[in-house]
């Protein structure tokens, strides 16, 4: 009989468990959510997903409570559809305070979170600002719980879309101890184990605090230029940045706006990575 | 719009006052707008009873180096406000 595997994974005060089965599933398992934790193993999930191997080089199927989302053998594809639905999955359930969809990063104890639609910079940002010494905590969604600054990062592999793959997979950032997995819409990256033990540990004990907020916009041939917002500027931008609206009191609005007043907010557009890095560096 | 217009607030946005800016959100539509200082000014004198003229003349009076201008100006600002979906006009 095939032994099963399974992992919970915690964020956001919102538990998932994954179940695995065979050497494909498995490891497609463990890239995922190896440095997710199970902080609250008591606590009853509120999805469940299944990871099966089909053997003999047929792939893996996918499915969360009887709805298959994946079946084949495009592990990169089952991989992406996975990520995806766990990451909505605990952004959906959750209440106690806001989950944004935001890349995050820190140093010396202080975070920065860079809110931001899909395509504008905040991986590729997060990649380099972890070459530059930066704690990894997310590239995706990070959660802040209600009356607090600290920050709590989902710290999946990077999530590396096509057009910016040859800035991340080059040896300035991203060395070969980091494993990697092609799906049809991106690539995910996985830290070597050095790097995501501080993810870990972040997403425990020490949330950093966060210093700032920092919204990427990438936009192509553009100088890099760091501006500051008015707290207005920084709470319309958040508010399109929230994913568990409709879970919060008043959609989340009042907590958002005593955010936007209470922590400096940039704009952050480039052109070039490799430009915008020295403006985040130079942030108080 | 014309001048005689009344202008009146679409109901139901909550409001955030950040700095001289505000913040509307409106929960049933999942609408955020954000609106600068002569924006919120204007939109806070829309109050279902005054007409374009009387918000403009109430401004004249207040800042009466713009008051030439201020017809043309509160129009402006209202069509915006209509437009973002925070102020409806007969």
């Amino acid at each position: 009989m095939t032994p099963v595997r399974t992992r919970g994974i915690s964020f956001a005060g919102v538990r998932v468990t994954v179940e695995s089965t065979g050497e494909v599933g498995d490891a497609l398992v463990d890239l995922l959510f190896r440095d997710m934790s199970d902080l609250e193993p008591e606590r009853p999930a509120c999805q469940h997903f299944v990871v099966r191997d089909l053997g003999a080089g047929l792939g893996v199927q996918v499915s969360s409570d009887g709805a298959r989302f994946h079946e084949g053998a495009d592990i990169g594809d089952a991989a992406l559809k996975l990520q995806e639905a766990v990451t909505m999955a605990l952004a959906a359930k959750c209440t106690s305070g806001l989950v944004l969809h935001a890349a995050a990063a820190a140093r010396s104890g202080r975070a920065l979170i860079l809110p931001g639609r899909s395509g504008s910079g905040k991986t590729t940002l997060s990649a380099y600002l972890l070459a530059r010494g930066f704690t990894y905590l997310s590239d995706e969604m990070v959660f802040l719980e209600s009356g607090t600054l600290l920050v709590e990062g989902l710290p999946r592999p990077l999530n590396v879309k096509a057009h910016g793959l040859h800035l991340v997979a080059n040896p300035a950032v991203a060395s070969a101890a980091w494993a990697s997995l092609s799906g049809p819409a991106a690539t995910l990256m996985q830290l070597p184990v050095d790097m995501a033990g501080a993810a870990g540990s972040a997403a425990s004990q020490t949330r950093p605090a966060l210093a700032a907020l920092v919204f990427p916009r990438f936009q192509p041939d553009a100088p890099a230029t760091c501006i500051p917002l008015t707290p207005a500027q920084a709470g319309l931008r958040l508010m399109s940045a929230l994913l568990n609206a409709r879970n919060l009191e008043g959609h989340g609005f009042p907590a958002v706006t005593a955010l936007a007043r209470e922590v400096p907010a940039y704009e952050l557009q480039f052109g070039d990575v490799r430009e915008a890095v020295p403006l985040v560096m130079a942030l108080p | 719009m014309t001048s005689a217009s009344i202008p009146r607030p679409v109901p139901g946005f909550a409001l955030q006052q950040m700095d001289d800016d505000v913040l509307l959100y409106h929960p049933g539509l999942t609408r955020t707008v954000h609106l600068n200082d002569t924006a919120a000014l204007i939109w806070k004198l829309c109050d279902g009873l005054r007409s374009v003229d009387d918000i403009a003349s109430l401004l004249g009076e207040a800042y009466p180096e713009a008051a030439s201008e201020m017809n043309v100006d509160v129009m402006t600002a209202l069509a915006r406000l209509v437009r973002d979906g925070v102020v409806e006009c007969e």
